[in-house]
């Protein structure tokens, strides 16, 4: 959960209501998982800083039929921000519009005031899931403007790339302290920290390898759990469709340059896709580098030249993407290192991808089936068998396919003013708790 | 070739020789001194690109120097001393490469494991052999920047540690070796600097640079780079110009070497030789402007020649052709100079007009005896038949005054005696007559063997009919003989060369008539088996009133001979006594066109 470091402390004094927050952060401000639709948006369930499951706008839930049925209750008295009530009506239209094809769930339906879902499998971390960002729900569409949300904020405006949230009076959570934030976007991170040092900015994205700086520079960051997994997604096909060729490349990553140098060691090293403080396992997966092994695997054939692509743009994953390309060269394969500081966007045929995968569930179940979907797989996971998880996740492993490097917090530069900072478990600062320190 | 063509040959060689010459020995001279002035272009050119190789090496020591005395190395150098964390320092040496503005830089631990480098932030970890090293003088490196990427560039190392410089934090810094170090270079008009960086196994294009950028049809230096590139040492060259839109230069290839004594980069100074070329161009548009004037020149000399020595020449040489011709009273015009031509004329002159006095003389001389021959045959021919004509009256008048009863008798035998002879001498008289009154003959086109045809047919009888009989033996050829003749004339001439072999086998033979066409020509062939003549007589054969006949006019033979000139042909005869004689006539065959034309 969040985690408060030196300078969060000093808040003792109450909580006033009243001002603005500005926020600024690099991507686009109202962008599908960004900070402000989380704002504006509820999901069924929530998780907490423990990672536990807790009602959201669902009161509360069962599973039947070995976990194949789950019904959840939607909580009473809960409105849109147009005023339209919460229904479970509401919710299934909701969940149907954000999941056409490739849900989690078969069907959907509504059951008096509850819904009931049907799942093809068993999933005894379903609630859990229901807490992404992903399935948060949504009033009607409405042509030309945002459908509306529930959450403690509503969008008032949107131009210029800046997002304006105002406080909604009587959202059901309770009425945050703060009356507005903005949230402006595509700030680069330089832009961001000299505006948090002089005061003009109060929340900013400070990216990992820049934490040690910042903190060096007396600026207050606060970090979440971890979070995000760096990983190198490797294709079936081409180059690298042997699984030897494979798993020499899995063997040839240097893990601990890219921990403790790129990202500065603001990450953990890990071989296996779920952080060891929720597996416990980690040491199942070594990560240390096995260059002769991965050279003997690989031959003594020069073979094509592997193909890169980075989704995440940012200086830290080029560098790593170079330094995995280096790492590969010395196994002896022949690749295209990206140029330092160049933009890449992810290519579907790249033998090679490195991406960021973003996490919002808590457990550890639920959080093995977000990454591996989101990397295009799936898995099957008994919550009450926890043998289960390791013998799911080194089946997924085995195959090469996804090779996990790093998992990284998510970091914020805190201004002055702002008191009551918290990050829930997937980094997104909880901004309806935030009050600031001149407010009237 | 005609002696004014030969004496206009000679002057224009002469000329165009001379003149040939002399550009030559210009555009070389000019070239020498082009390849003198590129020569000292060039070295100057190197001298400045080896001064500002040094000035840009003393700039960037001090560079390096100032960051390796940058508080901010000074720290790590101080950390890392003191068991620091070297991966807090990774992206340092792209913020001090900024703000100095190098475009290497790389901080490395003393043994040369890099912590930070600017051109290859991923390099980190590794080592690099060239930093564990500190060289106080600048040089060259071809540095690894990634993806088999690399760049040459000009570098300086300095250590963190003033007091202990084995110890201290590696500072390598570099400039890259591009167009804009080449751009720095002043080069003088007409000459240009390049720099190839040998960064690739093979050639390639892109990494050859000028000053603005990169060089057009860069491929054209290929050649000389690879020279060096394998050899390393200098190498010049020429590249001429193969269309006008590219220059011909005058290039030096010098090899730019590394540290490790491989070459790093190739500077190349090409020298325009457009210049030198335009030269060459005027002094070759002059030579032709001299030669065509020369000729020209040439030209008037021969005509000025021909009209004092060629032209008498010619005038003597047609003088000569005319007199060959059968023409004598040609003379040519005589100079009155004293020289050798006007001698020549004055004595072919001189000979012509005696060849023409005595062909006048002996025409004279002959026509006497011509006379004379016809007196003395006319007689002949005359008397013979007068002799009986006077005994015939003679007879008669005694036979009147002795016998009047044989009177009678007497009288009618010496009547038809007194005919017989009268009838003879008119046959004597016709055929002088005939031969003074030989007409022309009337060409149309006829087949040779119809006149021969024709002939053997009225004598066949005759030949084979006489009491010694003579074989007649016909050997025509199966086409046609066209001839452009008179069949009359042609058959008179063939019936007097029959009746010749007639009286040349009083005991009888054989007479041949064969025919041909060879070379254009008709042959004709009349042998016979007779007696035969001798060479004498073959000789004067066609003389007019000669005959081997005691009662012949002599003018058969002739009358043929005749008949055969008007047709253009010829007649020979060949004869062996005993043996036979053979004539051989010789008619030109029709032509083709003339045969379309009728």
């Amino acid at each position: 959960m969040g985690l408060l470091l030196p300078g969060a402390a000093a808040a003792h004094t109450r909580p006033r209501y009243g001002g603005t927050v500005r926020v600024e952060v690099q991507g686009d401000a109202w962008a599908s998982d960004s900070m402000a639709r989380r704002m504006v948006y509820d999901s069924l369930t929530r998780a907490d800083g423990s990672g536990e499951t807790k009602p959201g706008l669902a009161m509360r839930w069962e599973g039947s039929n070995n976990a194949h049925r789950w019904q959840f209750w939607i909580r009473a008295g809960v409105r849109f921000h147009d005023g339209s009530a919460l229904t479970a009506e509401a919710v299934v239209d909701s969940l149907n519009r954000s999941c056409s094809q490739s849900c989690p769930w078969t069907a959907v339906r509504r059951s008096g005031d509850s819904v009931v879902f049907t799942l093809a499998s068993a999933d005894t971390v379903f609630p859990a899931e229901l807490g992404s960002s992903e399935w948060a729900i949504a009033g009607p569409e409405v042509v030309g403007a945002p459908a509306a949300g529930t959450g403690a904020f509503r969008l008032v405006s949107s131009a210029n790339g800046t997002v304006t949230l105002g406080a909604v009076d009587d959202a059901w959570a309770g009425r945050p302290f703060v009356d507005q934030i903005q949230i402006a976007g595509r700030k680069a991170i330089r832009s961001q920290v000299l505006d948090l040092a002089s005061g003009q900015a109060d929340l900013i994205e400070v990216p990992a390898e820049l934490v040690r700086q910042m903190q060096q520079e007396r600026l207050r960051v606060v970090q979440s759990s971890l979070c995000d997994l760096l990983v190198l997604s490797v294709s079936r096909a081409g180059a690298l469709a042997d699984d030897a060729q494979r798993e020499s490349v899995a063997l040839a990553v240097d893990r601990p340059a890219l921990a403790n140098t790129v990202f500065q060691k603001q990450g953990e090293m890990s071989a296996n896709l779920l952080p060891n403080s929720l597996s416990g396992f980690a040491f199942l997966f070594p990560v240390a580098r096995d260059v002769a092994r991965a050279q003997m695997l690989h031959g003594s054939s020069g073979g094509a030249v592997l193909t890169w692509s980075v989704e995440d743009g940012g200086a830290a994953a080029q560098l790593a993407a170079e330094r995995i390309a280096l790492n590969l060269h010395d196994a002896g394969f022949r690749v295209q290192v990206l140029p330092h500081g160049s933009v890449t966007t992810r290519s579907p045929g790249a033998d090679l991808t490195l991406r960021r995968v973003h996490v919002e569930a808590a457990e550890s179940g639920a959080v093995l089936r977000e990454v591996v979907r989101t990397l295009g797989g799936a898995v099957v996971v008994d919550a009450d068998d926890p043998g289960s998880l390791y013998r799911a996740e080194a089946t997924v492993l085995q195959t090469h396919t996804m090779i996990p490097l790093l998992w990284l917090p998510r970091s914020f530069g805190v201004g002055t003013r702002v008191r009551g900072l918290h990050l829930m478990a997937d980094g997104t600062p909880e901004l309806g708790d935030v009050s600031l320190e001149d407010a009237r | 070739m005609s002696l004014r063509q030969k004496i206009l040959l000679m002057f224009s060689l002469t000329i165009v020789l001379t003149v040939a010459s002399v550009a030559w020995a210009v555009a070389v001279r000019v070239r020498v001194l082009f390849d003198a002035q590129d020569r000292d272009r060039t070295a100057a050119l190197v001298s400045q690109f080896l001064h500002e190789y040094e000035r840009r090496g003393n700039e960037l020591a001090n560079k390096v120097e100032r960051i390796a005395r940058d508080e901010r190395v000074v720290k790590i150098d101080y950390d890392l001393a003191h068991d620091g964390d070297a991966a807090s320092y990774v992206n340092q040496a792209t913020a001090l490469t900024q703000e100095y503005g190098l475009d290497f830089l790389e901080l490395a631990q003393p043994d040369g494991t890099i912590i930070s480098s600017a051109q290859w932030p991923a390099h980190f970890g590794y080592q690099d052999g060239s930093a564990a090293v500190v060289d106080p003088s600048p040089y060259l490196k071809s540095e690894p920047l990634g993806s088999d990427k690399n760049e040459v560039g000009l570098f300086a190392s300095r250590s963190a540690n003033s007091t202990d410089a084995s110890a201290g934090v590696r500072v390598v810094g570099g400039e890259r070796l591009d167009s804009g170090f080449v751009s720095s270079l002043s080069a003088p008009p007409g000459s240009m600097v390049y720099l190839y960086r040998n960064l690739t196994q093979s050639f390639d294009a892109n990494n050859l640079n000028g000053a603005t950028g990169t060089v057009a049809n860069a491929a054209r230096y290929r050649a000389l780079i690879d020279r060096v590139r394998a050899t390393g040492t200098e190498v010049t060259a020429q590249i001429l110009r193969r269309n006008s839109e590219e220059q011909s230069v005058a290039l030096t290839a010098l090899p730019l070497k590394a540290a490790d004594g491989s070459v790093a980069a190739v500077l190349l100074i090409a020298n325009s030789r457009d210049a030198l070329i335009e030269a060459q161009e005027h002094i070759r548009a002059v030579a032709y402007g001299v030669a065509a004037i020369g000729i020209l020149f040439a030209v008037m000399v021969s005509l000025w020649i021909a009209a004092s020595v060629s032209r008498p020449i010619e005038q003597l040489a047609e003088g000569a052709r005319e007199v060959s011709a059968g023409n004598w009273e040609v003379s040519v015009p005589v100079r009155s100079s004293s020289d050798e031509i006007a001698t020549l004329g004055t004595t072919f002159n001189a000979m012509t007009r005696e060849l023409v006095h005595q062909r006048e003389r002996l025409v004279q001389s002959e026509r006497v005896a011509a006379w004379r021959e016809l007196a003395r045959r006319l007689a002949h021919e005359l008397k013979n038949p007068l002799f009986p004509l006077q005994l015939t009256v003679e007879n008669m008048v005694r036979a009147k005054q002795v016998s009047p009863a044989m009177f009678e008798e007497v009288f009618t035998e010496g009547v038809t005696a007194l005919t017989q002879e009268i009838a003879h001498l008119k046959t004597i008289v016709a055929q002088f007559s005939d031969f003074s009154k030989m007409p022309k003959p009337q060409l149309e086109r006829i087949d040779l063997r119809d006149v021969v045809a024709g002939v053997a047919r009225l004598y066949s009888a005759s030949l084979s009919g006489a009491t010694e009989p003579i074989l007649l033996v016909s050997q025509m050829p199966a086409s046609a003989l066209m001839i452009d003749g008179d069949p009359e004339l042609l058959h008179r001439a063939l019936s007097n060369l029959v009746l010749n072999a007639m009286d040349a086998m009083p005991a009888g033979g054989t007479l041949t008539l064969a025919a041909g066409k060879e070379d254009g020509w008709v042959r004709l062939l009349v042998t016979d088996t007779g007696e035969g003549m001798t060479e004498e007589e073959c000789a004067r054969l066609f003389t007019p009133y000669y005959t081997t006949r005691e009662h012949g006019t002599g003018l058969g033979l002739a009358i043929v001979q005749s008949v055969i000139a008007d047709h253009h042909g010829t007649i020979a005869v060949e004869s062996i006594p005993k043996r036979g004689t053979t004539f051989r006539i010789e008619l030109p065959a029709a032509t083709p066109e003339r045969e379309e034309r009728t």
